[in-house]
């Protein structure tokens, strides 16, 4: 056992570890709401059914989207240890447009099915579809609002072993939200036409 | 010192990302070219392509496998994967048990009744 | 103009002043010792002291403080409203009416519940775990000091939030567990509920934070040489407690949300139109609440395993057994939530299915009551206060536990289910072995924070008290149960029934002098601190690593990280005589800084919450944009550590005297 460890690789490891035991919980949070969904699912209140609703088309764009975002974030974190600033930062920047573009497809579709009457409050099925494709959302945004951040972090401070380490965290999250998508995508959007 | 090269770590990125993309558009095809009759049987395969992806994406992305300081992480996430299952098809089951006794009409909910006390329940 | 008015103040409105004389009473009592504590500050100038000691700094003994005496001040509120409950049903019976309204009874069974899990129970293990858990595992705090502050104001917000109720807009009615569709708008259209579920939803976010901070803490910083199998058994149950938070919590977080859309944003997950789902919540709420439970019971049972080796001064029996257990009831603990809703229509299979799992949990915890029974036989017992506390347990939890096995049956289970039958049981098990279990570790290891060893005498009272208080106040609960009364009563018809509710009352006010004589013993223990000063560290002739530092613990806790050979490697040293360290063991150490960050975090989930409650959008927003801003300011914060080099360490060791 060594006595003397580096502190900033230990204060790596810790976060690391604790960031992906919150992803943990996280997946506990998603496992939820698709339980939610899955038991809602046909409580339609005498309206519309998700086969009436959904477009898989659309659902495998916004995959497609936010899986290209996936990629870019992985090249980023990989050029960034690579101690390639520009490179990696242009990376970040992809991906947090993509992540925006994504975000802007699903309002449009969220905006599309209030402005048809189909709304969270008029069924128990769409009240778990707004909520659970919504909270993915909300926690695409707070990805984006990371991505930002750090894209000035990086400008500022440049390429030092905090900023890796804050780097890996966010690609950690980037890419566990892709991960939740792809269920979301076969089970909401896949499903909805079976 | 032995420099790790950027482009085989590349490489595995490429992998992932070309393996997600063909996955999730064989789904869709699947699914909108009704290749399977039954929809249960699409949707276990479905499921069976996404955990794939699953897997791909944690190896490739995520970097899970068995090395050292990995191996903890591997053991975290199957560890909650498997409670989450756990959770998930416990409620399930619950509720589609809840709601298929619970939810019926009077008169069918009569007849249910007569039925099960005829096997002794 | 009434339009901006709305916008502002959303529905807040005078009808929500409190307009019965108790709560009135409440309302103005608990502002007024508000301003009393902020007057006496003020007064005596310690508002420094207190902001630099305590309420900014992240030593987790000093969190640990915090959170205890924040539980023991919803312990009197909680204990109250229970002496308001048993006044009710001494005697309403018949057409006699007691002093409460229906509507009042229903807030005070629901305050009642919720303060004394969320606040009381979670509060006190959260405590002790922070005064314990580093010191025990040779570390010098928690591996995440600062997500621990934040979980301790989180959990102070929530507490706030669900007192101000009482001020103004009254808490719900819905019982602890807030059923729909009662708790949905329909049938509670005001604030009670909101209350109950936002002061809730922010400390349980806390909670899991506080799971997985502790989680990393046993994993990563022990001390070197300290493997799992040579780790305390009371780790080991924190170990276990912290999977199931993690684990746990979030369906409470999502539940409680789906139920805040149902009500805020008019959605349909539980209302008992446009295909809501009411027995989906319970479903939900149960695949937490079950888990929840064995989250509070579990450090209890690893407090006892200290307690028991310690004051029998014999090494605890059956180490692996013990951890075996404590990792299948992790385990099993997921698998029997439906025993909750036996009753709620599932066919046999389905209950039969829970009922099994239900019984087979009571195997692994009678393995460990034997195994610390085993511990005491031919030890050389030291009667002290922790020891009366765990006879009372022992006595008290396996009546409890029986009850529960009883009801793992479905077909028993429907005659008692939701009779006072029920509530005997889970209070049986709760303060039999989580009251006891925490009162037992308050007192073992106070002297290791304080400096200072509580009377044990009023102790001892205290323990009788409770287990006096226990008998009367519960055991005529479930022969009510059985003759047919159910919960949440607030009045009768049978007069046989008077008696049993009667007793329960006395039953009541013992356990309340119980109370008493604890908090005498902690005023007492104050006053005569100087007569009862731990000088040595060691009062008890402990086993394990914490009680190898000076008492007080410095905030530091280890000058030098021991290197850990044996299990219950204190004893081991002592018996070695190997119990000083070397001047060059000494090395520079870093410490967090202080933050309030915490407390920013706190205020703004609080207002967020208030803002909810009250549909003052404006106040969310900006409370929402506030976290924001606060989150981002610590994330770029780099300079968050502060040095103490190895002479310092060296000559504060000097100064205390240690064994």
């Amino acid at each position: 056992m060594s006595k003397v460890l580096n502190r900033s690789f230990e204060k790596y490891e810790k976060a690391e570890f604790g960031f992906w035991l919150y992803l943990m919980t996280d997946i506990i949070l998603f496992a939820s709401l698709f339980a939610t969904y899955m038991i809602l699912k046909n409580n339609v209140a005498g309206g519309e059914t998700a086969a009436q609703l959904f477009d898989p088309k659309f659902a495998l764009v916004e995959t497609i989207i936010l899986l290209l975002s996936s990629f870019t974030c992985g090249l980023a974190v990989l050029l960034l240890r690579f101690k390639n600033k520009a490179a990696g930062l242009a990376m970040l920047v992809a991906t947090l447009l993509l992540g925006i573009a994504f975000i802007s497809l699903e309002l449009y579709e969220f905006t599309n099915l209030v402005n048809e009457g189909q709304s969270w409050q008029t069924s128990a099925f769409l009240s778990a579809f707004f909520t659970l494709v919504g909270t993915h959302g909300i926690h695409i945004t707070i990805g984006i609002v990371w991505a930002v951040v750090m894209c000035v972090y990086l400008l500022k401070y440049g390429v030092t072993s905090n900023s890796l380490r804050k780097m890996t965290l966010f690609s950690l999250f980037w890419h566990f939200l892709d991960l939740v998508w792809i269920f979301i995508f076969t089970i909401v959007y896949l499903g909805a036409v079976l | 010192m032995n420099q790790p090269k950027l482009a085989p770590l590349i490489g595995k990125y490429v992998v992932g990302f070309a393996s997600a993309l063909i996955l999730s558009t064989l789904a869709y095809i699947i699914v909108v070219e009704q290749w399977f009759e039954s929809a249960d049987t699409t949707m276990a395969v479905l499921l069976l392509l996404a955990a794939l992806q699953l897997a791909i994406q944690l190896v490739c992305f995520l970097h899970i496998d068995m090395s050292g300081r990995s191996r903890s992480r591997t053991f975290t996430i199957m560890f909650t994967l498997v409670m989450m299952m756990v959770i998930v098809v416990g409620s399930l089951w619950v509720m589609r048990n809840l709601d298929y006794r619970m939810g019926m009409s009077p008169e069918a909910m009569t007849e249910y009744m007569v039925e099960q006390n005829k096997k002794g329940f | 103009m009434s339009d901006w008015l709305q916008i502002m103040i959303g529905r807040i409105s005078l009808d929500y002043l409190p307009s019965d004389p108790a709560t009135i009473g409440a309302a103005i009592g608990m502002p007024l010792m508000v301003l009393g504590v902020v007057g006496a500050l003020t007064y005596f100038k310690k508002w420094k002291w207190l902001w630099e000691s305590w309420l900014t700094n992240l030593d987790a003994k000093k969190i640990g403080t915090m959170y205890i005496i924040v539980a023991i001040l919803m312990l009197v509120r909680g204990g109250a409203d229970a002496i308001m409950l048993r006044m009710q049903t001494a005697v309403a019976v018949g057409d006699a009416k007691g002093p409460f309204d229906a509507d009042m009874f229903q807030q005070v069974v629901t305050a009642h519940g919720t303060l004394m899990i969320f606040f009381v129970a979670m509060g006190l293990v959260f405590g002790i775990i922070n005064w314990v858990l580093p010191l025990m595992i040779g570390a010098r705090d928690m591996a995440f000091p600062l997500l621990n502050s934040i979980s301790f104001w989180l959990f102070a917000a929530g507490m706030v939030l669900n007192n101000f109720s009482l001020v103004f807009g009254g808490f719900s009615n819905g019982g602890w567990l807030g059923y729909p569709p009662l708790t949905e708008l329909q049938y509670n259209p005001g604030p009670g509920v909101d209350y109950w579920i936002w002061s809730l939803q922010i400390a349980g976010v806390g909670s899991l934070m506080s799971g997985i901070n502790f989680f990393v803490t046993i994993i990563k910083n022990r001390a070197p040489g300290m493997t799992f199998w040579k780790m305390p058994v009371f780790s080991w149950s924190v170990f276990v407690m912290s999977v199931l938070i993690m684990l746990a919590f979030p369906i409470l977080t999502v539940t409680l949300t789906l139920l805040g859309l149902d009500r805020t944003m008019g959605m349909h997950f539980f209302t008992s139109d446009a295909g809501g789902n009411p027995m989906l919540y319970i479903n939900l709420i149960w695949a937490w609440g079950h888990p929840e439970v064995y989250i509070l019971v579990l450090p209890a049972f690893g407090i006892f395993s200290e307690v028991v080796a310690t004051y029998s001064k014999k090494i605890l029996f059956g180490y692996r057994t013990m951890v075996y257990a404590l990792l299948a009831i992790m385990f099993l603990s997921f698998v029997v939530w439906q025993h909750h809703f036996f009753t709620m229509g599932a066919g046999a299979n389905v209950n039969a299915f829970f009922g099994i799992m239900t019984m087979v949990i009571a195997i692994p915890t009678g393995v460990k009551i034997f195994n610390w029974l085993f511990t005491m036989y031919r030890g050389r017992i030291d009667f002290k206060a922790p020891m009366v506390w765990f006879l009372a347990f022992v006595f008290t939890f396996t009546i409890g536990g029986v009850t529960g096995v009883l009801m793992a049956v479905p077909a028993l289970d429907f005659q008692v289910h939701n009779t006072m039958f029920l509530v005997a049981h889970f209070h049986n098990v709760i303060i039999g072995g989580v009251v006891f279990g925490l009162f037992a570790g308050i007192t073992h290891w106070f002297p290791k924070i304080f400096g200072f060893k509580l009377y044990d005498k009023f102790g001892r009272w205290a323990a009788t008290l409770w287990q006096i208080g226990f008998i009367l106040a519960f055991i005529p609960l479930y022969i009510l149960g059985l003759m047919g009364a159910v919960r949440r009563l607030d009045s009768y018809d049978d007069p046989s029934w008077q008696p049993f509710f009667i007793v329960s009352g006395i039953g009541v006010l013992v356990i309340a002098t119980g109370v008493a004589a604890f908090l005498l013993q902690v005023g007492y223990s104050i006053w005569k601190r100087k007569e009862l000063i731990d000088t040595t560290g060691d009062p008890w002739d402990g086993r394990t690593l914490e009680w190898s530092v000076p008492s007080p613990a410095p905030h530091y806790n280890f000058a030098v990280i021991p290197e850990v050979t044996e299990r219950d490697e204190w004893w081991h040293r002592k018996q070695t005589g190997n119990t000083a360290y070397a001047r060059k063991e000494y090395v520079d150490i870093w410490l967090p800084r202080n933050s309030a960050v915490g407390i920013y975090v706190a205020i703004a989930a609080g207002f967020m919450g208030f803002g909810i409650i009250w549909h003052i959008w404006w106040l969310v927003a900006i409370a929402l944009l506030g976290l924001v801003v606060v989150v981002i300011k610590q994330t770029v914060n780099d300079d968050s550590e502060y040095q103490v080099t190895a002479n310092e360490l060296f000559h504060e060791d000097q100064k205390r005297s240690v064994v």
